[in-house]
């Protein structure tokens, strides 16, 4: 089973996602924060990773370097609520897997996923 | 002679000796030459010239065998000549050197100094420059104004002592006096001529219209301001009534402030007038000061302050820095904004997901995602307003441009039943600009348009190249702009659309201004309106 990790300092965001990508088929794992993300990673080692771009303490694009620090091969998909054609571009050179706003169209999401899995 | 009886001529040549005879015609002859000259410095202005006919009269008058003007030096305090005279061949004028000893008495004193024999004079003994000159007759006489000595007229005679008389003496200071007096009305009309060209040089400076009128209302004076503003030539208006200068067009509003100024000598200090009319309309700061001297009034002056310019630039700094403010402000905003629409957006397709086969959760949940979209898309266009990336510049055919970007509208033209008409330029305008922004500001212009006209019309797209520039204009034959929604509809938010964002005419104003171009509008409601964009050229100008 595919494994993906959401990782958005809200709650409510994560709880929604999770519901979603759940009935989907996926397993799937929430993070508040950029170090429980870290550590989640370190030890469930998710296929995929949706992330916040901004949250307080550390933010995505940081966290997102990390995530490829770790494991190149774990597709990370940036998330988030102002587009910004520059983040975007730092974040896809930092080999960021794809790039979606919100508010989050769930079909999109649910295709871009599945994009994703045929090279998992 | 017995009383009341007139001699005859004859008689009292009869009674006269020929020498006294001869005496009395030298007499008349020296008269003549003095009224002569009287009459022909009063017409001189010329200082040299001036100066040289005295010289003249006094070489005719009196035996002298050298002569020389000098003239006290404005700044130096020093005599310096200025005419020099030998009647002898072979003597130089410039060789006349003068004695200090006969100058400075005369400079002293403010007196003539004649002397029959200069040599033997107790005044100049010691004097080497007597000595050596062998200076026998002279006589040197103050040129006396008012209050100063301007300089001295001086003549000699190394030949014999005793040539110049008492006479002579009076005749000398007699062309000396009117020739102080006529140097110092030429010194006068030329203080005059300097301070008149000195008042001009401020008036042609100022950026003030400036335009005098006389007592009679004959404008008697414009500067160049004034004759651009007014699009006249000086001699086109010097002298002429000045109901001819304000009557044309655009400054008939001031004519009706000239009369009681003039009639009555009433000053006129008027914050802004606007003058003009639909075609072209200017703010002036108007000015009117009455001249007097003493009691009686001498007409007006009227400044005239084209503040048009000005104010528009400030205008525009204003929706400038209110810009700018707001597009931080903005970023902030839009984030806050998103995440909640995130999570309301995200539950509803959750919702529709789980239960869309029961139709009245399935239409509220559509419902809910619908309008969370269009409060998405407003924030979408906040963005892009409120993060107008700098353009990257490039050389771009505008045509080819215009014509990709009508093309992606036809359809929406023949829907909306809008006539296209394009009158390009013929030559090829190549503009520095940023092809997808540009695009943006075509197509907000054109919808804009389109949107004017529900019922139809014209929608013209014309180019125009300048020197440096090229005009793209826009008309429509629509609703028209309010004139009091015309200076609001760049300010974000400002709609009159049922569902317009307001901020259209907002992100077109930022692109434009990035591109280093402007954006101006004219409208006629009932009529349509005009955007003309006016964009540099790239170098090279055509492609």
């Amino acid at each position: 089973m595919i494994r993906i990790l959401v990782v958005d300092d809200e709650q409510e965001v994560c709880d929604f996602l999770q519901e979603f990508l759940t009935k989907k088929n996926y397993e799937v794992l929430t993070a508040t924060s950029a170090s429980s993300a870290l550590q989640c990673i370190k030890e469930a080692r998710p296929h995929m990773v949706l992330v916040d771009v901004r949250m307080p303490e550390k933010d995505g694009v940081i966290l997102l370097k990390e995530i490829k620090e770790i494991d190149r091969e774990i597709s990370v998909i940036m998330v988030t609520a102002l587009r910004d054609e520059q983040v975007a571009k730092k974040t896809l050179q930092l080999g960021a897997d794809g790039y979606i706003t919100k508010p989050i169209d769930l079909d999109y999401l649910e295709t871009n996923i599945l994009v994703k899995r045929l090279f998992l | 002679m017995t009383e009341g009886k007139v001699p005859r001529e004859e008689t009292i040549v009869e009674t006269l000796g020929q020498e006294d005879l001869q005496r009395l015609l030298g007499d008349h002859q020296k008269l003549l030459i003095l009224y002569g000259f009287a009459n022909a410095v009063s017409r001189l202005l010329d200082k040299e010239k001036l100066l040289n006919e005295a010289m003249n009269v006094v070489f005719g008058l009196v035996k002298a065998e050298r002569g020389a003007i000098f003239l006290v030096d404005g700044k130096t305090g020093k005599l310096m000549p200025h005419v020099w005279r030998a009647r002898q061949a072979g003597t130089k004028g410039n060789e006349v050197i003068l004695s200090n000893a006969v100058t400075e008495l005369v400079m002293r004193e403010r007196k003539s100094v004649l002397s029959l024999d200069a040599m033997m004079d107790e005044r100049f003994k010691g004097s080497q420059s007597i000595q050596i000159q062998s200076i026998r007759s002279c006589m040197c006489v103050p040129l006396e104004s008012q209050h100063r000595t301007l300089g001295l007229l001086y003549v000699d005679s190394r030949l014999q002592a005793g040539s110049f008389s008492k006479e002579e003496l009076t005749l000398v200071s007699g062309i000396a006096n009117q020739t102080a007096v006529a140097l110092e009305n030429i010194d006068l009309v030329h203080r005059l001529s300097e301070e008149r060209k000195r008042i001009e040089g401020i008036l042609n400076a100022l950026t003030l219209a400036i335009i005098s009128i006389d007592e009679e209302g004959a404008i008697s004076f414009v500067n160049p301001q004034a004759m651009k503003l007014f699009e006249v030539t000086g001699t086109e208006c010097l002298g002429h009534p000045y109901q001819t200068f304000f009557e044309g067009g655009l400054f008939r509003a001031l004519l009706g402030l000239m009369t009681p100024a003039l009639q009555e000598g009433k000053g006129v200090t008027l914050g802004e007038v606007a003058c003009g009319d639909v075609e072209k309309s200017i703010l002036l700061q108007v000015n009117i000061i009455p001249l007097r001297e003493g009691l009686v009034r001498k007409g007006i002056l009227v400044a005239l302050d084209d503040v048009t310019e000005k104010r528009t630039l400030e205008r525009e700094m204003a929706n400038a820095e209110k810009l700018s403010a707001i597009g931080e402000m903005t970023a902030g905003l839009i984030h806050e904004i998103n995440n909640p629409l995130n999570i309301i957006s995200g539950r509803a397709q959750l919702l529709l997901f789980e239960k869309g086969e029961d139709a009245e959760v399935s239409k509220a949940a559509r419902v809910i995602r619908e309008q969370v979209d269009r409060a998405s898309s407003i924030t979408e266009k906040l963005l892009s307003f409120a993060r107008q990336r700098p353009p990257h510049l490039r050389p771009i055919s505008l045509h080819e441009l215009l014509d990709q970007f009508l093309e992606t509208l036809e359809d929406q033209f023949t829907l909306q039943q809008v006539r296209l008409e394009k009158k390009f330029e013929a030559s090829s305008p190549s503009i520095l600009g940023d092809a997808e922004q540009l695009e943006e500001v075509f197509v907000n212009l054109a919808l804009n348009a389109v949107q004017a006209m529900p019922k139809g019309g014209r929608f013209t797209v014309a180019t125009r190249q300048e020197k440096e520039t090229v005009e793209i204009s826009f008309t429509d034959t629509g609703c028209g702009i309010p004139p009091d929604h015309l200076s609001k509809i760049f300010i974000p938010f400002f709609t009159t659309k049922s569902r317009g964002t307001g901020l259209g005419l907002s992100i077109v104003h930022g692109i434009v201004d990035n591109h280093g171009g402007t954006l101006k509008i004219h409208s006629q409601v009932g009529k349509g309106s005009t955007f003309i964009l006016t964009m540099p050229l790239a170098k090279g100008g055509e492609t």
